[in-house]
């Protein structure tokens, strides 16, 4: 199990398996975005209390997940890096911020736009609306910080330990509408026992929240290499890499 | 289908603004995640052979008596 991560983990080995495994993630991505759009928005019946505003469940919770499990996923990559100083760690955490600085934008602009015809507001501090929107500001600082520091292992460091410190606002998002009076409502796919929606709605969020999970390896994965092509742009194999084409 | 006619999907029961620009900013920002990770690709293959180019002129300037 070691050997085999520690062969995959290498930046060269890396490369070559992403450049494989790409174009597959990609084609799955497609047909599980395109079946959660359509069932989503023309076969999942209208819900009995919203209505047809509900159908913003279809991008709000994919992106509001994706926002807490990217940033757990830096932070577990920054901790990775400070630890046992793997370099393809450090440049996974690197990559994946803008992508989980956008799923948290999308998912606080859409919340807006739901809170409106629901709520009767835009926007209200309550503690999950507020623990976000300082999601949003650990994501702005976390890049902010690494593209600050012209050394990279500088700011790898710096950025990792703000990554880490910041992490401990992932379990007051998850719990705000649990330990607090909210005006957001509680947790409805993540309950445990049986969820709370019916399941004609829950496959398509299911699709497109496995479908922003694609987004996101996409994304990352594209990063990563333009990343890993410029930290061993003095290496062997990127030389050969430019010469005999990608 | 949830909906009697296309008029009635576009409608979205008196909330399109909404939920179309829910989607549209959703689509707009992952799409614009895409395109720009793959321009980043791109862009640092072309500044990868601007640096071996500008290595391989350094390497001469010092080879030349």
């Amino acid at each position: 199990m070691w050997r085999f991560l520690h062969y995959w983990g290498t930046p060269k080995h890396f490369y070559q398996l992403t450049g494989k495994l790409l174009p597959w993630i990609s084609a799955i991505t497609s047909l599980l975005i395109t079946y959660g759009l359509i069932a989503g928005l023309l076969f999942a019946p209208s819900d009995y209390q919203q209505g047809d505003a509900f159908r913003i469940i279809y991008v709000h919770v994919p992106s509001a997940s994706l926002s807490l499990l990217v940033y757990n996923f830096i932070a577990i990559n920054a901790a990775i890096g400070l630890i046992w100083r793997i370099k393809l760690a450090y440049i996974a955490a690197k990559s994946a911020a803008l992508i989980g600085a956008s799923f948290t934008l999308i998912a606080l602009i859409t919340g807006s736009l739901w809170g409106k015809p629901m709520w009767g507001t835009w926007w209200i501090w309550d503690a999950r609306l507020t623990s976000e929107l300082i999601l949003l500001f650990l994501y702005l600082g976390y890049m902010a910080l690494q593209n600050a520091i012209e050394d990279n292992q500088k700011a790898d460091k710096a950025a990792g330990l703000l990554a880490l410190v910041g992490v401990v606002n992932i379990p007051i998002i998850h719990y705000s509408v649990v330990w607090w009076n909210t005006l957001h409502q509680g947790a409805t796919v993540t309950r445990f026992g049986q969820p709370a929606i019916d399941v004609s709605m829950r496959y398509p969020l299911f699709a497109l929240l496995l479908g922003a999970c694609g987004i996101f390896l996409v994304v990352l994965l594209w990063r990563m290499r333009a990343e890993i092509l410029w930290r061993e742009r003095r290496s062997q194999w990127v030389n050969e890499v430019m010469v005999h084409g990608v | 289908m949830a909906f009697e006619s296309m008029h009635a999907f576009w409608s979205m029961g008196g909330y399109a603004f909404y939920v179309w620009l829910s989607f549209g900013i959703a689509v707009a920002v992952m799409g614009a995640n895409i395109i720009t990770a793959r321009w980043a690709y791109r862009d640092m293959l072309l500044r990868l052979k601007t640096f071996y180019a500008n290595e391989a002129d350094n390497a001469k300037d010092i080879t030349t008596p």
